[in-house]
C-alpha cells in the first residue's frame, strides 16, 4: 500500500516537474508567451500602421502590449528592470546600455535619421561654425544629442565656447520661445515648432553620414526573451518590413491612418515619417549596415556603435575601460536572415 | 445687602451667560440670573459642583468673556477687557517656558513700562515670600508643580492688581503641597489684603481661606448660601479641625454641595439635546 | 543621555549591518554593478570623481552648487514663509484669502510645475530657486499659520490679564510660544525642499547632485546614481543634524512644557 502511494506521489512530481520543464524546452518549436510587450515612443513610423490594425497581435499570434516611453533613458531602465522585452530605441540610449552590461541584443534597424533630426538656430546664425559662444540645447542621451556633439565636431565648434543646456524637447521649445536658448538639435514636432518660432535650419542629421555619423533607431531585444522565442523575433521583422513597404507603396495614406491612430496633425506625420530612411531588411544585411553573422564584425553599425561609445566615454557618460573590444556580439543578425530566408 | 458708602469692589448684577454650541446646534446656560457683590479687600471662595459655571463667572470678571445679559463691575465700572487690574491664576501655572522665574515674575510690570528699580525690588520681595530664592535664573521646566504655580501667583501679584482671581489654582496638586501652598497664600494676603476671589473644589481649602465662602447651585449656576466664616486669623488647620464651628460649617457644606452635585448628575445624565 | 549614547550606537550597528550585507551581496555576485553595485565598486567611483570630476566638474563643485541652490531657497522660503504662516495665524480673514491658493499647490508634484516654471521663469538659476523656494515655502507657510493657532488660549490669556498690548502680545508672548513648531516646521519644510532638488536640477542644468543623478541614470551609471543618492542623502541628513542643533540651542525648552 505504502509502496504504491510513494510511486503514485513520485509520479506526480516527476510530472509536474515535466509540465514546468515542458514549454520551455517546446519553446523552440512555436510556442509564445502570453503577451509580448514591446516599448515605442509617441513619434510617427510606419509601423505604427501594424499597431493600428492589431497587425502585430495577429502575426506574433499573441497578445502585444505598448508601452510609450518618455525617454530612452526611461526605456533602459525598464529593459533592466525587464518590464519590456522588445523596444524601438535610439542608437545612443542602445550603445550606453550594451556598454552597461544591459543584457540586450540589437536586431534591426527601423530607421535611419535623416532629416526628422535637425539643428534649429535663431535667425541671424547661418552656419554651424556661428554657434560658437552660443546657448545650445539638446535631449540628453538622445540620438540628438550625439548628432549635435557630431555636427559640432565636423564644423570645428571650439565646444568649450559654447553653453551646452539638456533639456527635455518640450522643454527646448519653451527655453526657445523665451529666447533662453540659440539653437536646439530635436526631433519633430520641436524642431519644426521652433523653425516657425523664428529658426532655420543649420543641419539635419543627413549632412553628417558624409563625415561617417550614423544615427538611427534600432529594435532591441531582451536576450533572455529573444533566446525563449526566436521564431516570435522573425515574425515581428517580417511584420515590421510588411508595414514599412506598405508605407512606401503609399506614403500619404500611410501617414493619415498614424496620424489618425496617434491623434496628430497629418502633414507632421508626413514630414516625420519622410525624414528616417527605412533599409530593407536585405540591405541591413550588407556590410554597408549591419552586416550578416560573418561581416558584422566590420560592418558599419558596429563601427558606428563604437563611435558612438568612444564619444559617450569622452563626455565621462561612460567609463572608458567599460567599452567592448567589439559591438559585433551584441548584434545579432540570425534573426533578420531567417526573416529573410523564411520569405 | 443695601450697602451704603462705595461701591462693592466686584459686583456681578443678574448675569446670564450662555455658550452658542454651533455644532450641536445647541445652547449651553453657563450663568444665569447671578448676582453677587466682593467688599473690598474680602477673601471670597467660590464653591459649587462641577460644570456649574465657577470658572466662566471668574472669566467674566477678568474680561475674557462677556455677559449675555446683566453686568459686571469693578468698582463701579463695567468690565470691557482683560487687565492688570486684575490678576488671575488659573489650574496649570501658564508660565511663559522661556523666561527664567525673574523674568516671569516682572512680566506684568515690564509690559507696561515700569521701573526696573521698582519691579527688580518687588520681584525680589514676592521671591522671598514664595520661597523661591535660589530659583530666580530658574526655568519654569526646572521647578516642581507648586513652584510653578508660586511663580504664577507671584506674576499675578507684582502688579499689585486690585483683585486677584484664582482658579483652582491648586488643584493640580498633591495634599501635601496643596497644605503648604494654602498657608502661604494666606500669609502673603494677610499682608496685601488683595480682594480676592478663589474658585475651588475643595470643602477644606474653602473654609481654611475665606471671608466668606460662596455655594453654587447646579447649572446654570446660582447662588445658593452665602456663608460667613468666623475664624480669627491667622489660623492653623490644627486648631481648626477640632473646632466645634469648623465642624458644623463643613458639614453644612458638604450637605449642601451633595444635593447639588446629585442634581447636576441626574440633569447631565437626562440632558440630550434640548 | 546614556540612552542617547546608546541609540547611536545602534543606529551606528543597523548601518553597519547594512553595509556589510550589501557588500556580501556584491561580493557573492548576487547582482551586477546595473543593479547594485557592491559598496567597493562606489568607492571606486568615488575616487574617479573625485580625481576627475563628472562631466567636467569636480565632485564637490556638485555639492557646492546644490548646496548653494537649496540654502538661497531655503532662507527665502523661511524669511518670507514665517511672517506669512504667522499672519495667517493671527488673522482670520488673510488666512481665508490665501489657504485656498496654499492647499492647492502644496501637495502638487512639483515635477508638474517644471513646464509652466520654464515658460515663465525661463531655464536659470531662477526656475531651479523658484521649485525648491514653493515647495518649501508653502511647508513653513502651513506649519507657521498652524503654530499660532496652537498656542495655548491660558497662555494667551495670562498675558492678557498681565496687561500686554496687542504688539506685546505677538511680540512677546505668541512668537516666542510659536518658535518650538517654527522650527519643527521649518525643518521638515528643508527636508521637503531638499527631495526637490532633483526636479529643480532637472531643468537644463550643467552640475548639482540631482542633475549628476538623472544624467548618469540615462546611461544606467548605477554606480554614480548610487553615489549621487548617498551624498543627497548625507547632506540632507547634515543640514538636519545642523537645524535641530541650532534648534536645541535656540528653544532649549521644546517640549517641555
Ligand atoms: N467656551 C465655552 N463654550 C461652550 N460651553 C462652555 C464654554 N465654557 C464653559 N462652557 C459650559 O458652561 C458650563 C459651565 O462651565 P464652567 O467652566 O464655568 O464650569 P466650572 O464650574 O468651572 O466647572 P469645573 O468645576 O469642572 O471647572 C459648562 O456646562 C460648560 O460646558
Ligand atoms: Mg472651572
Amino acid at each position: 500500500m505504502a509502496r504504491t502511494r510513494r510511486g503514485l506521489l513520485l509520479a506526480g512530481v516527476t510530472g509536474a516537474l515535466l509540465a514546468m520543464v515542458g514549454p520551455i524546452g517546446a519553446a523552440w518549436a512555436q510556442d509564445v508567451p502570453k503577451v509580448v510587450r514591446f516599448g515605442w515612443f509617441n513619434g510617427p513610423r510606419p509601423w505604427i500602421i501594424g499597431k493600428a490594425e492589431g497587425l502585430f497581435d495577429k502575426r506574433l499570434g499573441t497578445k502585444v502590449e505598448w508601452i510609450a516611453f518618455p525617454s530612452g533613458a526611461t526605456a533602459l531602465t525598464t529593459l533592466a528592470a525587464k518590464e519590456v522585452d522588445i523596444v524601438r530605441l535610439g542608437s545612443s540610449p542602445t550603445v550606453a546600455g550594451i556598454v552597461r552590461k544591459l543584457p540586450i541584443e540589437m536586431i534591426a534597424i527601423s530607421g535611419v535619421i535623416a532629416t526628422s533630426e535637425r539643428l534649429i538656430g535663431k535667425k541671424g546664425i547661418n552656419t554651424v561654425k556661428e554657434l560658437e559662444g552660443k546657448r545650445l540645447a539638446y535631449p540628453p542621451g538622445s540620438t540628438a544629442h550625439y548628432a549635435l556633439m557630431a555636427a559640432l565636431k565636423v564644423n570645428n565648434v571650439d565646444v568649450g565656447k559654447t553653453k551646452l543646456l539638456g533639456l527635455t524637447p518640450a522643454d527646448m521649445v519653451a527655453a526657445w520661445k523665451r529666447g533662453d536658448i540659440d539653437a536646439g538639435y530635436v526631433w519633430g514636432p520641436f524642431s519644426h515648432q521652433m523653425e516657425s518660432d523664428n529658426g532655420r535650419e543649420l543641419l539635419a542629421t543627413k549632412d553628417l553620414w558624409k563625415s561617417s555619423y550614423f544615427v538611427w533607431n534600432n529594435y532591441v531585444v531582451r536576450k533572455e526573451f529573444s533566446q525563449q522565442y526566436p521564431a516570435l523575433i522573425v515574425k515581428f521583422l517580417q511584420t515590421f518590413e510588411e508595414t514599412a513597404n506598405r508605407y512606401k507603396q503609399n506614403p500619404d495614406e500611410a501617414a493619415r491612418l498614424i496620424a489618425a491612430h496617434l491623434d496628430q496633425k497629418f502633414e507632421f506625420a508626413r514630414d516625420t515619417l519622410a525624414g528616417l530612411e527605412y533599409l530593407p531588411l536585405k540591405e541591413q544585411l550588407t556590410p554597408k549596415w549591419l552586416g550578416n553573422s560573418q561581416t558584422k564584425e566590420t560592418a558599419t553599425i558596429a563601427k558606428s556603435m563604437a563611435d558612438a561609445a568612444n564619444f559617450l566615454a569622452e563626455l565621462g557618460d561612460i567609463r572608458k575601460q567599460d567599452i567592448p573590444s567589439s559591438f559585433a556580439p551584441s548584434i545579432n543578425t540570425t534573426y533578420m536572415e531567417k526573416a529573410v530566408g523564411g520569405k | 445687602m443695601a450697602n451704603l458708602g462705595p461701591p462693592p469692589k466686584i459686583e456681578l448684577r443678574h448675569v446670564s451667560k450662555s455658550f452658542q454650541d454651533l455644532k450641536r446646534g445647541r445652547e449651553t446656560v453657563a450663568v444665569e440670573k447671578f448676582s453677587l457683590a466682593v467688599q473690598d479687600g474680602e477673601f471670597l471662595c467660590l464653591l459649587g459642583p462641577s460644570g456649574c459655571g465657577k470658572s466662566t463667572i471668574l472669566n467674566l470678571v477678568a474680561g475674557f468673556e462677556h455677559p449675555t445679559k446683566g453686568e459686571v463691575l469693578l468698582d463701579g465700572e463695567p468690565i470691557l477687557r482683560p487687565g492688570p487690574d486684575r490678576g488671575v491664576v488659573f489650574q496649570e501655572p501658564m508660565l511663559f517656558p522661556w523666561l527664567t522665574v525673574l523674568d516671569n515674575i516682572t512680566f506684568g510690570p515690564r509690559m507696561n513700562g515700569g521701573r526696573p528699580e521698582a519691579y527688580l525690588s518687588a520681584a525680589a520681595r514676592y521671591i522671598t515670600l514664595m520661597g523661591l530664592s535660589g530659583f530666580e535664573r530658574h526655568r519654569p521646566y526646572e521647578l516642581s508643580g507648586g513652584m510653578k504655580q508660586r511663580v504664577a501667583i507671584a506674576r499675578a501679584w507684582i502688579t499689585d492688581p486690585k483683585v486677584l482671581l484664582l482658579d483652582e489654582p491648586f488643584g493640580a496638586l498633591d495634599a501635601q503641597t496643596r497644605l503648604m501652598m494654602q498657608e502661604l497664600l494666606v500669609r502673603v494676603w494677610e499682608q496685601a489684603r488683595t480682594t480676592v476671589v478663589f474658585v475651588t473644589h475643595d470643602v477644606e481649602e474653602a473654609i481654611f481661606l475665606a471671608d466668606r465662602v460662596c455655594l453654587m447651585t447646579a447649572r446654570p449656576g446660582q447662588l445658593k448660601e452665602d456663608l460667613r466664616i468666623p475664624f480669627d486669623r491667622p489660623r492653623n488647620y490644627e486648631d481648626l479641625v477640632p473646632d466645634k464651628r469648623y465642624v458644623e460649617l463643613k458639614r453644612q457644606v458638604f450637605h449642601s454641595i451633595r444635593e447639588e452635585t446629585i442634581k447636576f448628575m441626574s440633569q447631565d445624565a437626562g440632558a440630550g439635546p434640548a | 543621555m546614556i540612552f542617547g549614547n546608546r541609540k547611536t550606537l545602534i543606529s551606528a550597528a543597523a548601518v553597519a549591518t547594512a553595509i556589510a550585507a550589501w557588500t556580501i551581496v556584491g561580493s557573492l555576485g548576487l547582482t551586477t554593478s546595473l543593479f547594485l553595485p557592491p559598496p567597493q565598486e562606489i568607492l571606486t567611483t568615488t575616487r574617479e570623481l573625485l580625481r576627475d570630476g563628472y562631466r567636467q566638474v569636480p565632485l564637490w563643485g556638485h555639492i557646492l552648487v546644490s548646496l548653494a541652490r537649496a540654502l538661497v531657497a531655503f532662507a527665502a522660503a523661511a524669511l518670507t514663509g514665517v511672517p506669512i504662516g504667522l499672519l495667517m495665524g493671527m488673522f482670520p480673514a488673510f488666512h481665508a484669502v490665501l489657504d485656498p491658493f496654499v492647499q492647492f499647490l502644496r501637495p502638487l508634484p512639483k515635477l508638474a510645475l517644471i513646464p509652466l516654471v520654464i515658460v515663465w521663469f525661463g531655464i536659470g538659476e531662477l526656475s531651479k530657486f523658484l521649485l525648491i523656494y514653493l515647495a518649501t515655502f508653502l511647508t513653513v507657510v502651513v506649519s507657521a499659520a498652524a503654530a499660532v493657532l496652537s498656542v495655548k488660549e491660558g497662555r494667551i490669556r495670562a498675558a492678557l490679564a498681565l496687561g500686554v498690548s496687542p504688539y506685546k502680545l505677538f511680540r512677546y508672548v505668541i512668537f516666542p510660544s510659536v518658535m518650538p513648531d517654527l522650527f519643527t516646521g521649518v525643518r521638515v519644510a528643508i527636508g521637503i525642499g531638499w527631495t526637490t532638488l532633483i526636479a529643480a536640477e532637472m531643468i537644463a542644468a550643467n552640475s548639482g547632485l540631482g542633475w549628476m543623478v538623472i544624467n548618469a541614470s540615462s546611461y544606467l551609471r548605477t554606480d554614480i546614481v548610487m553615489l549621487g543618492i548617498l551624498l543627497l542623502g548625507a547632506t540632507g541628513y547634515a543640514l538636519d543634524l545642523l537645524l535641530v542643533t541650532v534648534q536645541r540651542l535656540a528653544v532649549p525648552w521644546m517640549g517641555k512644557d
